[in-house]
């Protein structure tokens, strides 16, 4: 009875930790509110539930809109405080999600803009947040199910989004990176394989400015060749990896097309190719191996135990957990 | 001697005026449908619109612009008279103002496909740069592999087209192979399918049981063979399907300088391709646009073929293939093939 009792209090302080840390992204949020900003969106949510079918033909919610823009110039911002308001707000059936979703399309910004300030969130246990966050990322990729071939998915901005966070060294939010793989693992381990150098890139223009830094003082900067060697080097490396990885995705991606539209036989013949590949990438760096997990989960063809079980005690934490869970499913 | 370059200078002049004729008739026919209360309004807008400063710094513009809507519902005319608009006296920027309008009137995109697809090759330079910049834009086609090639609305443009029996114009046709074979191919191949007959089928299903009866011998022959055809339709699809994804695939390969591996292609590259030349006006055409572009699958017996091809469209794609040019590209390529390394 007692052990029964202590299994119960255990659960509940499992559940407790889990909702805490989950709700700590967004009392970040909240701590941080703007009241003229909050205002604002108020007054111009008010205005587009008035506003009928044709908003966009309204004069008053462009009149709002133009009232919140001039509020802050700061774009980051003004999306914070939007995403603030809908994980704050109660409406029935959370329509005022779908009006906030108006709210940033009226604002027009720059793709961006959302993705800096949504990556985030992706994975926030606040409801309306997190549909709210969706919302917009599978609006702005296409990366549905059914868009190939006439309408593939959009990721350009989401190279643009890595490229700069890891040039500027910075984190890269982990609930992106689950989001992304899980919507099209080809093209998020292409993003990841093209954005890989830009760390190098960075590296290489710091080097420079302190060069043009020290002449700018009159001072002769003590020659560097083998620097030079160094990056030279690495661009060679990163290139030849790059290239691997192009035609490894495409080997892949060819075999799971010939499997998803039926070609049975040719799709036997791809497999041990495509599965070469994959043996190959699950010995690469950490967002390749998440790839292989990704593709594996998500094409029963492709599973192997042996390499799942493996990657399930890697160093990565997103790949070993994403290796370990039975829950990915096809991409959303 | 005078004399004959007097001719010859006579029968130029002709030939530029007959141009100029055939050049001039589009845009004529445009401007005899000219509206001259929404063209007025459109004026009103273009005196108060400020293209670069976003919706929300366009308020008076807005407002104009919700006037011009009330002019008529009918959506297809507006982008008509926005277009007529876009080549109406003005300054060199008048295509722009138009871009914007057009931007700024939220318009759904099949509206708009309906109403520019017939000027994409118009010789009007101002019209042709509104009506090219709004296609540019919407399908992004030359934006690089990342970003989202949309021809989506391209197919359900076709699929309302073949629906109703309405022509496709010449120069849309030209225009999406032209941007993008592969997809063009397959907005065919899945634009065209007999959904009518399949409609059909299932009406009379519904009718018969509506009436409480069962379907006669007539009726149940009739659905027979719409299934029959439906049946074929799809293995046809599912081989232009395949086709395309192995031509795609030999295209990438040599695009990334994979040459063993893409050489290993071809022979399979070459049977897709007798696949589809066999096949609709629109699978041929896909196969000139092909070996226009990829000199490396040009196989002059099939473009002999091609330019003597009973469709307009596919005879001159296939006439513009420079056989010489081919064979000079195939040979510098042959030494290449051969000297590369072997590949993973």
């Amino acid at each position: 009875m007692r052990q029964a009792r202590l299994r119960i209090l255990a659960f509940i302080v499992v559940c407790w930790v889990n909702t805490v840390h989950a709700q700590q992204d967004v009392e970040i949020l909240i701590e941080k509110p703007d009241a003229a900003i909050q205002a604002q969106i108020q007054k111009l949510f008010n205005t587009l539930q008035k506003s009928g079918d044709d908003a966009r033909s309204n004069i008053d919610v462009w009149r709002e809109v133009k009232a919140l823009k001039q509020l802050s110039t700061d774009k980051d911002k003004l999306v914070r405080q939007l995403a603030l308001f809908v994980a704050t707000t109660k409406s029935e059936e959370d329509s005022h999600v779908l009006v906030a979703a108006g709210i940033l399309y009226f604002l027009d910004f720059p793709p961006s803009v959302p993705i800096r300030v949504f990556a985030p969130y992706l994975g926030t246990d606040n409801r309306q947040l997190r549909s709210f966050v969706e919302m917009w990322f599978y609006s702005h990729d296409k990366a549905a199910n059914d868009s190939p071939p006439l309408r593939p998915v959009n990721y350009d901005d989401y190279l643009d989004y890595v490229r700069l966070k890891i040039g500027r060294g910075e984190e890269i939010p982990a609930p992106f990176i689950r989001y992304i793989y899980e919507r099209s693992p080809g093209q998020a381990l292409l993003v990841f394989a093209y954005a890989a150098g830009s760390r190098d890139v960075a590296v290489k223009l710091e080097a420079m400015h302190t060069i043009i830094e020290a002449r700018k003082q009159g001072k002769e900067p003590e020659p560097q060749p083998e620097l030079g060697q160094q990056f030279e080097e690495r661009r060679r490396a990163r290139s030849k990896e790059k290239r691997e990885i192009e035609l490894a995705e495409h080997i892949v991606s060819n075999a799971i097309w010939l499997n998803k539209n039926g070609f049975t036989d040719r799709f036997q013949a791809a497999l041990p190719e495509a599965n070469e590949q994959l043996d190959k990438l699950a010995k690469g760096e950490w967002w390749a191996k998440l790839y292989v997990v990704y593709i594996m989960r998500q094409n029963p063809p492709f599973l192997k135990d042996s390499i799942l079980r493996q990657l399930a005690e890697d160093e990565n934490k997103l790949v070993s957990e994403a290796a370990s869970s039975k829950s990915i499913s096809k991409p959303r | 001697m005078a004399i004959h370059m007097q001719q010859m200078l006579i029968l130029m002049a002709c030939l530029t005026t007959c141009a100029h004729c055939v050049a001039q008739q589009d845009v004529d026919t445009l401007l005899s449908e000219s509206n001259p209360a929404i063209q007025a309004q459109l004026q009103a807008i273009d005196r108060v619109i400020r293209p670069v400063d976003g919706f929300s710094n366009n308020v008076e513009s807005l407002r104009e612009i919700q006037k011009l809507k009330e002019l008529t519902d009918d959506k297809v005319e507006l982008v008509k008279q926005v277009a007529i608009f876009s080549f109406a006296p003005g300054p060199e920027t008048q295509p722009m103002t138009a871009g914007a309008i057009l931007y700024y009137m939220q318009i759904p995109s099949r509206n708009t496909i309906r109403a520019l697809a017939p000027y994409l090759d118009t010789k009007n330079p101002q019209l042709r740069s509104f009506v090219l910049d709004w296609f540019h834009g919407h399908d992004h086609a030359d934006a690089g592999e990342w970003e989202a090639v949309n021809y989506k609305d391209y197919l359900d443009y076709i699929r309302w087209s073949v629906n109703r029996g309405v022509d496709i114009p010449a120069p849309f046709i030209r225009y999406i192979y032209e941007r993008s074979p592969d997809r063009a191919l397959l907005v065919f191949a899945t634009g065209t399918a007999d959904i009518g007959g399949q409609l059909k089928a299932i009406g009379k299903s519904v009718e018969a049981r509506q009436q409480g009866r069962e379907l006669t011998e007539q009726e149940r022959g009739e659905i027979r063979q719409m299934q029959a055809k439906k049946q074929q339709q799809g293995q046809e699809r599912r081989e232009i399907v395949l086709a395309e994804h192995i031509i795609s695939n030999a295209i990438w390969l040599d695009k990334h300088g994979y040459i063993v591996r893409f050489q290993k292609t071809l022979p399979e590259v070459k049977e897709a391709l007798a696949t589809l030349i066999e096949g609709e006006w629109w699978a041929r055409l896909y196969v000139a646009w092909i070996m226009r572009r990829n000199p490396a699958f040009v196989q002059p017996e099939m473009v002999k073929r091609l330019a003597g091809d009973s469709n307009e469209l596919v005879k001159e794609t296939a006439k513009a293939i420079n056989l010489q040019a081919v064979k000079a590209a195939v040979d510098v390529q042959r030494p290449r093939a051969a000297k590369a390394a072997p590949e993973r």
